[in-house]
């Protein structure tokens, strides 16, 4: 597998770069980086980053960027997100996050960069689709010593889907009930090969803050997200509001 | 010729041997092509058919033509050599089993007599050779130069022959064997056989009758069987030209009653003893291939079929691994002795096979430490191979698949089409049950069967270590004598399970079994549309605190094995006949409510014992590991009511259950310092408390568990259940011998629980009610209500058995050491019990303190089911008035014979707000007073929540294991509800409260010796009820009066707002 990583300029994506490489090899995954010049567009910088070489296209960066990404030889991609000063997630990010295709890697500047991969966390609302974010960390990126927290963040509300299994709503005797739960949550979501150690974590509240409060306060150094494609209200929502909060990178994965 | 109609009648039955010749009967002549005969006499091996080839020549050109290897080994013989070898066919090929052999002086003597006619033709102008090379014989070859005449050249031969003779000035091959004869004897032949083909003479030590006596001596005599269960077809029988033909000398006397039929020319007729077809190797093809459609119409029409009624169908499409568990314990197939998770017999990775048998139990070694149950090995292993491919959902592509819970007689069905990666495709049935009728015994009939192309489909039955875990301390296996393997599993200091199993072919189904190491292998080549059918039998044999002994399986496998899967399914479905009769609950205008009510009561059937009273229903039933099996009020409170009215004896043997553990019960009073009887919160096969005293909360944290400290409303509990079942049943024996020590015990226990305190009134301190949320609390309005109640029903039942058998209370009183003046004690707790009940609001503070807690907004609690100690967090729901479940609610349930309709009423605007509805337990009994109080509309909310608990496809509630109290309680609210048919002292009220959707509801009861079957219809503007009363009169409560109504029909009708009228009569 690869990983492509999309450079605007080494100068403020060099973070962007590092935890690209950093997931890579903790994913077995290779790592190719490229820059596509548009007009008006920002200068790349030096020709490398972190030592990998830099392929430079012309043209229109969204269209560039989308074909490669639906080459056979492209597994995921890594973008870098706007900083503060220009808000926004940027047309490229945007429209790779309209038509899902590969998982995207999205690091903004200040996030605390991805040097080692010892913890990740995974937000799991309980549906099948957005499952595939744990199907995801766990080939992935199970492995010994590396910590899996699926977090679930139990809210009003529950998945409508079928096969979903949120936190109950009925505990009739909770030294039953939540190691069943437990149990059949992991057995439902996760089918991680060996070695790693998977946490189930289950928390009360609204799940951005939640999410963001937890990966803060584990450490963790990646947040696994499944996405289905549109910022509607809800999971969409859900992500669209940590690309400005997340303390750490996020790799979306597609839904499904 | 007999007319064709005889003809056919003779034909149209299976016969057990099939005896045949071969040359031009088969086979038209040595190059014909017999792969169809050889695919038809394998099959025919597979499905126990006797076969047995009689021809005049050798091994080489028979099975050099045919090469059938039948998967076993004594089904097809091949009597060769014109009866001088017997060979029998298997896998490997032909073997020899007996040869004549000639002695020397015979081998003399045989050409002596083939050369001497030789030169007797030669000398009169004929050309004539001998063959040598013949066992035991020697062929005079009439006409050398047409080397290979085919049989259906029969009539020119004949002619060239005859002619050939004629020109010698010999009349026709009849005179040539009388030479023969004479010149056999000339030579010192005694018995020589000596048979014409038109062609050769031959003159041998044996002919095809010596064949036929080995036929008769081997497969009829010697396979228990008659002459009539033989056919012999043949193409020779009757004479060709002036000799006998080929095929006249099986026409032994002994065989005269066996079916003869030539399908040969037959030029001049056939004896009278042989029917005549014609048609040749086409025809004897036709015939076997009838025969063979005889066996497998048995195979097609034998797999059974689950009810066509969709009400009673409880249908899973697809496949959804996401869901799997959740649905294997909905197809969960049980009998009260033990259940079988409904997972897919071939395994996948979703898949949690489990059986899991009441009252064994074993302890855990996990921290915190539980007694667990020791499941059973797993019995269901059935693994398809076909066309050499591991057959499972995985390989190729899933084109169908339903698996169906028939719930009126207790099977689960699969269909499953499966294109392999191979490009074939299969069509898999199997059919699951545990048997009601037997409950050791457990079955599986499984199918398979090639779509589009033949194949060779193999099943493997293997026995496997559950899923399910559990403290097992070891299982063995072991193979049984006949097919079949004994697997034994010991439990750590407790119970075990010996199970026996083993796997057949299906009656009709052309497929043989094999050995091989640890697995029954069945299997065969199988033509295209054609099913591979096997029988899975397993007997369970169980014990609580040791292994039983292989013989007792073995045993009861045995029986299991006599009776076949056919006769087991119909016994089975006969008694799950027989309990619907008295439970079924019919309700005409909601499907939805239909299935949730049939699916409950099949479950609650299923689950229960009606007679082992050392097991009980344990809160999650038999199909999951959930909440180990262990027994807690759910059994009394919610799942009793409906075995006390739909089949008391169950009922009894629940609360026998109770009685014989009462001991563990004044153990754990003792222990904690008061006396009487306190019944363990959670209950396994000992008696004794078994609620571990902490345990893991959603966050993997150590939560203390304090209702086995605490919760003590369960000595109440069972008092009650006691009291309810007798007061419906009149059950006095059981009152006598059992019911009343328990009221006795329980009521002591009260009394010594109960404190005086400073107010003078008697407080019961330190409790967790129904509402688990607040613990630790002071008079719970339910537990001393409820003690107080079990106080008085104790000195009420003793005064009843003191007027009924003095002697027998004396002696009870004596052994519980009970005085009067232990009574007067009880009585003043009694009377100064402080219970939280104000008279002006008529509402019961559920605790003491309860309304000084915090309030919480009621949009909070929304929407419910809501477990708020979860959402609003402990620290909240500890001081706040919420409350997780039916708490003052189900005593106003309970108890609606000591509470009337405005006391449910207050306390249920109060408190129904501020449910959470947190546990399972509490929707149904909500929905069943709020349909008692007219709130229909709420009720139907609540019903509907009970019945998503299990079924709704979002939540995965049932992935561990189903909640019997929910389904209790969903019975509960139909019944007591909606139909408004509840207990009022020793009558039954008839309120109903039906909702709009339900046109019609049909229930029967059993109340106090007679049954009675109701039928509840809501008209425009009012109710109408039907009942029907058999066995004894029904006392009934009608607008707050007491009739008696004796067996007979009645109907009644009230409009509303109006009194019950009487209709018809």
């Amino acid at each position: 597998m690869t990983l492509l990583i999309a450079v605007a300029d080494t100068v403020s994506d060099g973070e962007l770069v590092a935890s690209a490489r950093c997931l890579a090899k903790a994913a077995g995954w290779d790592a190719r980086a490229v820059h596509v010049r548009e007009s008006g567009g920002p200068e790349l910088g030096s020709a490398d980053a972190e030592g990998l070489e830099i392929v430079e296209l012309e043209g229109d960066a969204t269209a560039e960027i989308s074909r490669l990404v639906g080459m056979a030889d492209v597994d995921a991609v890594a973008l870098g997100l706007r900083t503060a000063a220009a808000p926004g997630m940027g047309h490229v990010t945007e429209a790779l996050l309209a038509h899902p295709k590969a998982p995207l890697l999205l690091v903004r500047p200040g996030m605390r960069p991805l040097t080692s991969l010892r913890r990740l966390v995974v937000p799991l609302e309980g549906s099948p689709s957005a499952s595939s974010a744990m199907r995801h960390a766990d080939d992935a990126l199970c492995a010994r010593g590396r910590e899996i927290v699926m977090l679930h963040v139990v809210t009003k509300s529950t998945p409508g889907e079928r096969g979903s299994f949120p936190a109950p709503r009925i505990v009739d005797q909770e030294h039953y009930e939540w190691s069943d739960w437990q149990d059949e949550f992991c057995m439902r979501f996760s089918q991680c090969p060996e070695g790693g150690r998977h946490r189930v974590c289950v928390r009360v509240g609204e799940p951005v803050p939640t999410i963001v409060k937890e990966a803060r306060e584990d450490g963790a150094e990646l947040i696994v997200l499944s996405w289905k494609g549109s910022f509607a209200e809800g999971h969409g929502a859900v992500v669209k509001a940590l690309l400005d909060a997340a303390p750490c990178p996020l790799l979306i994965v597609p839904a499904g | 010729m007999p007319p064709r109609d005889d003809m056919s009648k003779a034909l149209d039955r299976e016969f057990a041997v099939l005896c045949f010749d071969w040359d031009g009967t088969a086979v038209a002549d040595r190059q014909a092509d017999a792969t169809a005969v050889r695919s038809r006499v394998e099959r025919l091996c597979a499905l126990g058919v006797d076969i047995a080839i009689v021809s005049g020549t050798n091994v080489t050109n028979v099975d050099g033509q045919l090469r059938a290897r039948p998967d076993v080994e004594g089904r097809l013989f091949l009597f060769l050599s014109r009866g001088s070898e017997v060979y029998v066919v298997g896998p490997n090929g032909p073997r020899l089993l007996e040869r004549r052999r000639a002695t020397e002086v015979e081998e003399a003597q045989l050409s002596a007599a083939a050369e001497a006619l030789r030169d007797r033709l030669v000398a009169a102008g004929l050309d004539i050779e001998i063959v040598y090379n013949r066992l035991n014989r020697r062929k005079v070859d009439l006409i050398p130069e047409w080397p290979d005449p085919p049989k259906a050249q029969i009539a020119e031969l004949q002619e060239r022959v005859d002619a050939r003779l004629a020109r010698a000035g010999i009349s026709g091959v009849g005179d040539v064997i009388e030479l023969s004869r004479a010149l056999c004897r000339e030579a010192g032949l005694a018995h020589p056989g000596i048979t014409s083909d038109i062609k050769h003479i031959e003159i041998g030590l044996t002919d095809k009758s010596d064949s036929m006596r080995y036929v008769l001596k081997a497969l009829i005599d010697g396979r228990g069987r008659g002459p009539q269960d033989m056919i012999v077809l043949g193409d020779e029988f009757g004479p060709i030209g002036s000799s006998e033909g080929s095929d006249y000398l099986t026409l032994i006397p002994e065989l005269q009653h066996s079916t003869f039929v030539s399908v040969g020319v037959e030029p001049n007729g056939v004896p009278p003893r042989v029917l005549r077809v014609g048609g040749g190797p086409e025809e004897f093809l036709r015939i076997l291939h009838d025969q063979l459609a005889y066996r497998e119409e048995v195979a097609q029409q034998s797999f059974p079929a689950p009810i066509r009624d969709a009400a009673w169908r409880f249908e899973v499409k697809g496949f959804d691994p996401f869901r799997e568990r959740e649905i294997e314990t909905w197809l969960t197939v049980a009998n009260g002795e033990s259940g079988t998770r409904g997972a897919l017999e071939e395994g996948s990775a979703a898949s949690t096979p489990a059986t899991f048998v009441a009252g064994v139990f074993g302890d855990g070694t996990d921290e915190p430490r539980f007694r667990q149950p020791v499941p059973a090995p797993d019995w269901t292993g059935l693994r398809l191979q076909a066309w050499g491919s591991v057959v499972n959902l995985s390989n190729g592509e899933l084109l169908e698949h339903e698996r169906v819970l028939d719930m009126r007689h207790g099977v689960v069905y699969r269909y499953w089409r499966q294109r392999l990666r191979t490009g074939h495709t299969l069509r898999v049935r199997t059919a699951r049950f545990a048997s009601l009728a037997d409950r050791q015994i457990l079955a599986i009939r499984a199918e398979a069967t090639p779509e589009d192309a033949p194949g060779r489909i193999v099943w493997a039955g293997s026995v496997g270590v559950t899923h399910a875990g559990g403290p097992t301390k070891e299982t063995a296996f072991e193979k049984l004598d006949e097919p079949g393997f004994i697997a034994r599993t010991k439990g750590r200091n407790g119970g075990g399970h010996v199970l026996a199993v083993t796997t057949r072919p299906a009656p009709g189904s052309p497929v043989v079994r094999h050995m091989e190491q640890a697995r029954d292998v069945i299997g065969g080549r199988l033509e295209q549309g054609d099913p591979a059918t096997v029988d899975r039998l397993a007997a369970l044999v169980s014990a609580r605190t040791r292994v039983p002994s292989a013989d007792t399986a073995r045993r009861a496998l045995a029986r299991a094995e006599q009776l076949g899967f056919d006769e087991l399914l119909r016994r089975h479905r006969a008694a799950w006949d027989a309990r619907w009769r008295d439970a079924d609950l019919v309700i005409d205008g909601d499907a939805a409510d239909q299935e949730a009510l049939r699916f409950s009561i099949y479950h609650m059937i299923s689950t229960a014992h009606p007679t082992k009273d050392t097991v009980s229903v344990g809160a999650r039933g038999l199909g999951g590991m959930s909440y180990f099996l262990h027994v807690f009020w759910d059994t009394e409170i919610f799942v009793l009511p409906f075995f006390i009215y739909s089949h008391p004896e169950t009922a009894r043997t629940l609360l026998a259950y109770r009685y014989r553990n009462l001991d563990g019960a004044r153990e754990k009073a003792r222990h904690m310092g008061h006396r009487g009887a306190l019944y363990p919160w959670e209950s396994a096969d000992k008696g004794v408390e078994t609620t571990p005293p902490y345990g893991l909360g959603p966050d993997g944290e150590m939560v203390p568990i304090l209702s086995g400290l605490m919760e003590h409303h369960i000595s109440a509990d069972v008092a009650w259940g006691v009291w309810e079942y007798w007061k419906a049943t009149a059950d006095d024996v059981f009152m006598a011998s059992m019911g009343v020590e328990i009221l006795l015990e329980t009521a002591r226990f009260w009394a010594s629980r109960s404190s005086l305190g400073d107010d003078g009134r008697h407080h019961i301190r330190l409790v967790v009610g129904p509402d688990e949320y607040h613990e630790g609390v002071d008079d719970n309005a339910y537990t001393n209500v409820l003690a107080r109640w079990n106080i008085g029903k104790a000195i009420e039942a003793l005064g009843w058995l003191e007027h009924v058998d003095t002697g027998y209370a004396a002696e009870l009183r004596h052994r519980l050491d009970l005085s009067d003046a232990e009574i007067e004690q009880w009585m003043g707790v009694m009377w100064n019990l402080e219970d939280g009940f104000d008279p002006s609001t008529k509402l019961f503070e559920q605790f003491a303190g309860f309304y000084q807690m915090d309030d919480v907004p009621i949009e909070k609690l929304r929407p419910r089911p809501m477990a708020a100690d979860l959402m609003l967090g402990r620290e909240v729901t500890l001081h706040a008035k919420v409350v997780k479940q039916a708490d003052v609610v189900m005593l106003c349930h309970i108890l609606s014979d000591e509470y009337g309709d405005d006391v449910a009423r207050a306390n249920y605007d109060y408190y129904e707000p501020i449910t959470s509805h947190g546990s399972s337990l509490s929707p149904g009994i909500h929905a069943a007073v709020a349909a008692r109080l007219g709130d229909v509309a709420t009720a139907v909310e609540d019903f509907k929540m009970a019945a998503a608990i299990d079924l709704a496809d979002n939540m995965g509630n049932a992935a561990r294991g189903l909640h019997m109290a929910t389904m209790g309680g969903l019975w509960q609210a139909a019944v007591m509800g909606f139909a408004g048919l509840q207990r009022r002292h020793q009558a039954l009220l008839i309120d109903p409260h039906l909702p709009s959707a339900w046109k019609k509801v049909s229930v029967p009861l059993q109340f106090r010796g007679a049954r009675a079957q109701f039928e509840l219809r809501r008209r425009k503007a009012g109710d109408e009820v039907g009942i029907t009363i058999e066995r004894a009169a029904l006392k009934v409560i009608l607008d707050g009066v007491e009739r008696e109504l004796r067996p007979g029909k009645y109907r009644l009708r009230r409009a509303d707002g109006q009194p019950w009228q009487e209709v018809t009569r």
